[in-house]
């Protein structure tokens, strides 16, 4: 592998003089020892490739453009000097007021010279934002980021727009289910149907939230020697310090089959048993029964209360609201990404939902539910981030959309979405509410 | 605190001081004396043990050793068997209370704190800040100018840049401020 | 021995209106005045593996993706792994949570370094997808350049004798859209539901990571552990901002401590540190004790005048005035005996060397969890400047003392 390394670089120096997208194809076979991501890295017109940063609720992914994967997933939280976790990092900011935006900056610093190892005035700067985000936010990160750390150029990139380009598809609807809320929004023809969005709030706070509604209930702990008890008050202390639920989560709740949530719906215990999962608690062992980890993601499908609909009815409650062409298209290529879509059953049980609620509704256009899916790699989780880093490679495009320093320094105006200047709409990336 | 300040008395009956200058509690349990080389200056507390008999122990100048510390030299397993080797403690090393060193190495100017454990064969490098109740798993090593924290212990932070001057300072302070009376 | 250096217990403020301890600070000579990490120009200035402690080179690391390639992490503790042997081949195994390379799906091999990292199954399909986007890019920029030059546009009517018939056509075809076009990936109809046997098996926690590993090795799936290549570390340079000038760099190799240039605050402005522990009792004057070092190698001279506003404590010393000799490092570091054990007045109370005791009286209303003493410390040192003549200037920032309840 050393020398292979050293191989590539020197072919580097090589086709940097070359020109444009022809020598990328040319000098292919000469470097076949490098992996094809960094060969995007490397051919962007000899400048550094951009830094793509997307910062989640819980994770933040950190890498550079034309690779096919991030550099490092990290939690959105840093340690200060006096070993203080801090993890508010948006509480109260302001751009007027530096002080506000002091754990912002902590954070971005300890992004790039803790993970990148790059200097933030040498290469431009991608963030994929939330569509929904709040404009006070978007513009103490660009102090943040323009200002204070003196990067060349922000640009702004919308996540679910973002999450379409590795699937070389302008038509689909993309349902992104994080910490916070689940979020989705349509997109036809490479249009962000912006008024077309709808979120609620069942991510993983939820779920993790009725996960430790059904174990202080329902928990039990087990001794060293076998004997058990259930879970009393003292040990939540235990449990949170050790982040057990987070782990519960990821490692054993799963979403079950539609039949067996209709009939534990109505008070079934439906065969056979989910298996109850054993993990270490400080000295002990927390046991979470079978019945727990199977209803605990059912908060996601509960269409209970109106402005709280189940995931399969706010998939139906957006196609509704499109245009009749699209309704059929969109059923057909739903992408979810984001955290929580890693949860083993999730899209079969998302399939027969909303195949039942068309039928109920004696919708034609349910008939074929498709999702895409890279089935080989679960990359669910960075999508968005994925999307981003290749847009970020179009060196041009960057040049043409990012906010500059100078710019941002002299009119301090950065376009939201919906702006009329805003080189998005021009380009007719986004469609504004009619 | 500033040490530079204060004084703390030692009484003659349990200390007693050495003619390179290292102030030692009379009863601490030291083994195999032979192999322990300290380079003077240096302060042993109360009830603190030095495992000399193993394999040798070196440290240097203005150490500071906290009461019921364990300094014992580590191992390394090999596959015919294991080999101990000898441990290096720098200048200038302050360790506080209730610690255990099986380093192979501790380098100058670092500042252990309360409780920490350091596993076998690790190698701490210069100016580190060792955090109180830390656990370093053996074999690790770790940078200068690293605080470490946690258990298993990581990197959490870095020291300021100046930290070998004002662990030397403290250090030098902390010998002095220690009086045995007459 | 309580706390031993309570470095953050008194805060200078610097130039940048942070808060920081005098040891985080720094002290620019030719700006005169003081600087912290977040008003200072950071640089990476080498790159080196925290483990094996071997410098790489910027170019190199960025190939490299910034990991070491002799130093291997444990995907589930994050603890260096070591290598060891097994007859003929090389396992790696980690000595805190038993992890070995038998649980992954490489299990030894015949050399120590270069185990093989976890690569992305789809990067051929993901390649050809960037590469339309960039033709579609090359196609947007022709289409923006036509809008720009329209007023020059001839047409194809004139004789090839200046060449016009040969752009025009390059100019066609770069508008025309690319006929190449990757597969548009197709979504996925049929799924599997999910089998009884996903959840009735027990739950392997060796066979499912939890967050920590999968955060860690972005390309797993959930289950996959190989070792991790470890990330490797950036050393920082400081620069002033305002004069450029480096203010702290260290020696070229990783593992060194010494200093090719170093301005630190503590040598040039006089250190106020507490003396003892502070009890302060409700309605009524406190004794503060505290003491003022000068670390320089010139004489310093100090004013230390109260600073009462609202948040603070209210201190009934209202200035302290004396001079500080330098630092002396070959003084008898042995004598036991204090300079000056009778207080010169009621503030200054001792003297010894380069550092003088002193007690404030302090006007206490009320209790809180965090009491503030605010001070202006004032200073003249002839080294805080660059060019001798400014040095003899009064240098002036404001000191924050935090005071615990007891």
């Amino acid at each position: 592998m050393a020398q292979s390394g050293s191989e590539s670089t020197r072919t580097y120096s090589r086709s940097s003089t070359g020109v444009g997208g022809g020598s990328t194809r040319r000098s292919l076979s000469s470097m076949s020892t490098t992996p094809l991501s960094l060969q995007h890295a490397i051919n962007i017109d000899g400048n550094k490739p951009a830094v793509i940063i997307e910062i989640g609720a819980q994770l933040t992914k950190i890498g550079f453009a034309g690779e096919f994967s991030p550099r490092n997933i990290i939690r959105t939280e840093y340690m200060d000097e006096a070993l203080i976790v801090q993890r508010d990092l948006f509480n109260g900011v302001d751009e007027t007021k530096k002080s506000s935006l002091s754990r912002l900056f902590h954070f971005f610093k300890h992004i790039y010279f803790t993970h990148l190892l790059t200097v933030p005035r040498e290469r431009r700067v991608v963030i994929i934002e939330s569509l929904l985000t709040p404009s006070h936010i978007r513009r103490a990160i660009t102090v943040v980021v323009l200002e204070m750390l003196e990067a060349p150029s922000i640009l702004f990139a919308p996540s679910h727009l973002m999450a379409t380009f590795p699937f070389n598809t302008n038509t689909a609807l993309v349902f992104d289910l994080g910490w916070t809320e689940a979020c989705a929004m349509p997109i036809a023809e490479g249009i962000t149907m912006l008024s077309q969005w709808e979120a609620v709030g069942k991510g993983g706070k939820a779920v993790t939230k009725r996960l430790k509604e059904l174990l202080e209930k329902d928990g039990i702990v087990e001794d060293l020697d076998g004997s058990r008890r259930p879970l009393s008050q003292g040990d939540w202390h235990v449990i949170d310090q050790a982040k057990l639920l987070e782990d519960i989560l990821v490692r054993g709740v799963f979403v079950t089959r539609m039949s067996r949530a209709d009939a534990i719906r109505i008070g079934e215990k439906p065969d056979p048993q989910p298996s109850e999962m054993i993990l270490p608690m400080g000295t002990e062992m927390l046991v979470v029964p079978g019945h727990v980890r199977e209803l605990a993601a059912e908060v996601l499908f509960d269409s209970s209360s109106e402005d709280e609909p189940g995931l399969h009815e706010m998939i139906h409650n957006i196609v509704a609201r499109c245009p009749l062409d699209l309704r059929k298209k969109l059923f057909s290529r739903l992408l979810v990404v984001g955290g929580l879509a890693h949860m083993p059953g999730l899209l079969p049980r998302l399939k027969a939902e909303i195949v039942r609620l068309g039928e109920t509704r004696q919708l034609k256009t349910t008939d074929s539910v498709g999702f895409y899916m890279l089935e080989k790699c679960r990359m669910e989780s960075w999508m968005s981030w994925l999307g981003g880093s290749m847009f970020g490679c179009l060196s041009d495009t960057l040049t043409h959309r990012s906010l500059t320093k100078e710019d941002w320094m002299e009119n301090r105006r950065l376009s939201d979405c919906t702006h009329w200047n805003d080189p998005f709409e021009k380009a007719g990336l986004v469609k504004t509410r009619a | 605190m500033d040490e530079g300040l204060v004084v703390v008395k030692l009484s003659p009956d349990e200390y007693t001081q050495t003619n390179s200058g290292n102030k030692i509690f009379k009863n601490a349990s030291i083994f195999g004396s032979q192999n322990i080389i300290i380079h003077g200056k240096s302060i042993l507390m109360r009830d603190c043990m030095l495992r000399g008999d193993l394999t040798g122990i070196r440290m240097g100048k203005f150490c500071f050793i906290g009461e019921r510390t364990l300094i014992r030299a580590s191992h390394r397993k090999f596959s015919k068997g294991a080999t101990m080797f000898p441990m290096h403690v720098g200048d200038c090393v302050i360790v506080e209370e209730d610690c255990v060193l099986v380093a192979a190495q501790i380098g100058s100017y670092t500042h252990i704190g309360k409780g920490a454990i350091v596993g076998r064969s690790s190698i701490i490098k210069e100016c580190c800040k060792v955090e109180a109740g830390a656990v370093i798993p053996s074999d690790s090593t770790f940078p200068p100018f690293s605080v470490i924290a946690g258990n298993p212990a990581r990197v959490v932070g870095r020291v300021p840049e100046c930290t070998q001057e004002l662990i030397s300072q403290a250090a030098k302070e902390l010998y002095e401020s220690y009086v045995i009376q007459r | 021995m309580a706390e031993l250096l309570q470095l953050d217990r008194i805060l200078y403020e610097c130039s940048c209106s942070e808060w920081a301890p005098l040891c985080r600070l720094f002290y620019c000579r030719h700006c005169s005045i003081l600087r912290c990490h977040s008003c200072t120009a950071n640089e990476i200035d080498c790159t080196f593996c925290g483990t094996c402690l071997e410098n790489v080179a910027v170019g190199e690391a960025r190939t490299r993706k910034n990991r070491c390639v002799n130093c291997y992490q444990c995907p589930i503790c994050c603890s260096t792994l070591s290598a060891h042997n097994s007859g003929e081949a090389i396992f790696l195994s980690c000595s805190t949570c038993k992890w070995s390379t038998f649980e992954s799906d490489i299990q030894q091999q015949a050399t120590a370094g270069n185990w093989k990292i976890l690569e992305n199954p789809h990067e051929e399909e993901l390649s050809c997808v960037l590469d339309q986007m960039k033709q579609y890019e090359l196609n947007e920029k022709a289409q923006r350049d036509i809008l720009k030059r329209r007023s020059n546009v001839v047409g194809s009517r004139l004789t090839d004798r200046f060449g016009l018939q040969q752009m025009y056509q390059k100019r066609k075809q770069a508008l025309e859209r690319p006929t190449w076009l990757a597969p548009e990936k197709e979504p996925i109809t049929v799924l599997d539901e999910l089998y009884d046997s996903h959840f009735t098996s027990i739950v392997d926690l060796s066979k499912s990571l939890s967050l920590e590993s999968r955060i860690m090795q972005p390309l797993s799936r959930g289950s996959e552990c190989r070792p991790i290549r470890m990330p490797l570390k950036g050393r920082r340079v400081l620069r002033c901002t305002q004069c450029t000038h480096n203010l702290s760099k260290l020696e070229y190799s990783p593992s060194s401590i010494v200093f090719k240039i170093q301005y630190f605050a503590r040598t040039y402005v006089p250190e106020i540190r507490l003396w003892q522990e502070t009890k302060l009792a409700e309605g009524g004057i406190c004794p503060v004790f505290i003491s003022v070092v000068n670390e320089s190698v010139a004489k310093a001279d100090v004013v230390l005048l109260a600073n009462n506003d609202d948040s603070s404590l209210e201190c009934e010393t209202p200035v302290v005035e004396f001079s500080l000799p330098p630092h002396d490092e070959n003084s008898d570091n042995l004598s036991h005996s204090i300079s000056s054990l009778t207080p010169e007045d009621d503030t200054i109370i001792l003297r010894k060397r380069n550092r003088v005791g002193l007690k404030l009286c302090v006007k206490v209303d009320e209790v809180r969890e965090m009491n503030i003493l605010s001070l202006i410390l004032k200073w003249k040192n002839e080294l805080t400047s660059m060019t001798s003549d400014k040095g003899q200037e009064w240098r002036e920032t404001r000191v924050k003392v935090l005071l615990g309840k007891s």
